[in-house]
């Protein structure tokens, strides 16, 4: 346990690093936040019927570019992926740790320092803009805490989910092509793309059976208060099973993958 | 011309030799621009319509903006990965030897995969030209192929200005992304429904607007535009001759990094 909570420790600090990249990642949030509230805004100027009210909306936009890095499940960790191309894995596998963890960790960390140097910031320039354009809080104190909660259970699952990508990657040399794949697929149902109490019914169906949402759409909702208390509470132990599933499932996974390993070369 | 499509015909068939690395990414990429397509798709069956736009006008302007930069995306990839040929002294190769160093840095590299964003953006062109009631004239016509031309021309501008600027910096080039991508997403809808301020400078400064809102203002008979308004696609090329410009400042000042 010791060794896994250095290994995090040491890869938290090596992603806090890169500060450049996160201020662009920051300007980059900014812009598209500032974007799609306009789209929005000419879409809600048509005054039909909404499924979520204007404040709700625009804080929705800017939790969800806040947190663009921590619930995003397209989290390239170029280590691993080159490890599996060079054929280090194999190396990593003679270590007396279990390599599911080790992944593991290895991402949390990674995804952990890399969103934490975007989302103070942006949650602080997002709170002061002015007006109906900028973020709320949240309505209810409760809200906030149902919100830290899923948001957190929401990183374990997108972990989990995200190990099992990885995984596949053992059978492939395309990383890029399987990554970005599951990428987008992930991303739509997970509500990044719009907002899913904005699809047809058939879709939110189809979002609401599938594990995804509950990385983004269900924090999020909590959020702005688009979920109440009970949904919110039901939706937690939805999480919970979920995030056993895919973690057996990885581990199953990792030990089928890396028993059929043949390393090439010497 | 002939030395540029060799280099694409080597990089075909070098890419052939992975067929379904190939496919996955053809297919990522694809997806990508699919589901940004869906988005809107959806957002404007849910609404409707967009400051009094419908869907298949909408599509209209989605798709021009898409075409652009995936075509500027499939054979700009030298240019987009500048910034690596400075890092790496790879351009220095490049600056010995007698050849146009624009063309050489674009033959260096290629990017067939984009091919599934162009027919994806033709797609919905053509859907858009179908489901609008448009009383075509030979001018439309005309009017039509200078937008297709103009998104590509700015998409390469703007390109060109990313690749211009790693001379001075290699950092951060991935800010210079947002005009890019941004730029595509934000076309993708008419120009006039953000505000005036924001409008404005995707209109003088640089010119997404131009290449698509203005002149459907034209071709679909909306509010009574002037005909030159037909021309607007036209700012584009001058937004080339600025980043050209800046490309060769950036070229006859260029020192080597060293060995």
């Amino acid at each position: 346990m010791k060794s896994y909570l250095s290994f995090f420790k040491l890869r938290f600090s090596v992603g806090l690093q890169y500060r450049f990249a996160a201020i662009a990642g920051v300007l980059t949030q900014i812009f598209w936040g500032f974007m799609l509230i306009m789209i929005y805004e000419a879409y809600y100027r048509a005054g039909i019927e909404t499924p979520m009210e204007w404040a709700q909306l625009v804080s929705y936009v800017w939790i969800g570019q806040s947190l663009f890095a921590f619930t995003y499940l397209g989290y390239k960790d170029k280590d691993i992926i080159e490890s599996l191309v060079t054929g280090q894995v194999s190396y990593e596998l003679v270590r007396p740790s279990n390599l599911y963890w080790f992944w593991y960790i290895k991402l949390a960390a990674g995804k952990l320092a890399s969103s934490v140097l975007r989302f103070i910031p942006m949650i602080i320039i997002a709170s002061l803009i002015p007006g109906e354009y900028g973020l709320n809080a949240p309505p209810t104190f409760t809200a906030l805490i149902l919100f830290i909660i899923t948001l957190l259970l929401g990183f374990i699952l997108s972990i989990a989910i995200l190990m099992i990508v990885y995984i596949l990657l053992f059978y492939t040399v395309s990383s890029r092509g399987l990554f970005n794949i599951a990428t987008v697929i992930t991303d739509f149902f997970a509500g990044g793309t719009v907002p899913i109490p904005f699809m047809p019914i058939a879709l939110q169906t189809i979002c609401y059976a599938l594990p995804f949402r509950l990385i983004m759409d269900l924090p999020f909702r909590i959020y702005v208060g688009n979920i109440g208390t009970t949904e919110a509470l039901q939706s937690i132990l939805i999480q919970i099973v979920w995030i056993v599933i895919t973690t057996l499932i990885g581990s199953a996974f990792i030990n089928k993958a890396t028993r059929r390993l043949e390393v090439q070369g010497g | 011309m002939s030395l540029y499509l060799k280099s694409i015909w080597m990089k075909l068939k070098c890419d052939a030799q992975y067929k379904i690395s190939f496919i996955l990414i053809t297919l990522s990429t694809s997806l990508y621009s699919l589901v940004s397509i869906l988005g809107i798709w959806i957002l404007l069956d849910k609404f409707g319509s967009i400051d009094g736009w419908t869907r298949s006008e909408v599509m209209l302007t989605t798709s021009l903006a898409l075409f652009g930069h995936a075509v500027v995306e499939m054979f700009g990839r030298g240019l987009d990965h500048f910034h690596k040929q400075v890092n790496n002294g790879l351009l220095d190769r490049i600056l010995v030897r007698p050849r146009n160093i624009t063309l050489q840095v674009l033959c260096s590299d290629f990017e067939p995969s984009k091919i599934g964003r162009i027919i994806e953006a033709l797609a919905i062109l053509i859907y858009g030209i179908v489901t609008v009631n448009i009383k075509w004239t030979p001018y439309k016509i005309f009017t039509l192929l200078l937008m297709i031309t103009g998104s590509m021309t700015l998409f390469f501008a703007i390109l060109l200005l990313k690749a211009s600027f790693s001379f001075w910096t290699i950092e951060g080039m991935e800010a210079m992304n947002i005009i890019s991508d941004g730029g595509r997403e934000l076309s993708s809808y008419p120009i006039s429904i953000y505000s005036k301020w924001f409008a404005n400078i995707f209109t003088f400064i640089i010119p997404f607007g131009c290449i698509n809102y203005y002149p459907l203002l034209y071709i679909l008979d909306k509010g009574n535009v002037p005909v030159w308004y037909s021309l607007t696609p036209l700012a584009a090329v001058i937004f080339l001759v600025a980043s050209y410009g800046v490309w060769t400042i950036g070229l006859k000042q260029y020192k080597s990094a060293g060995s």
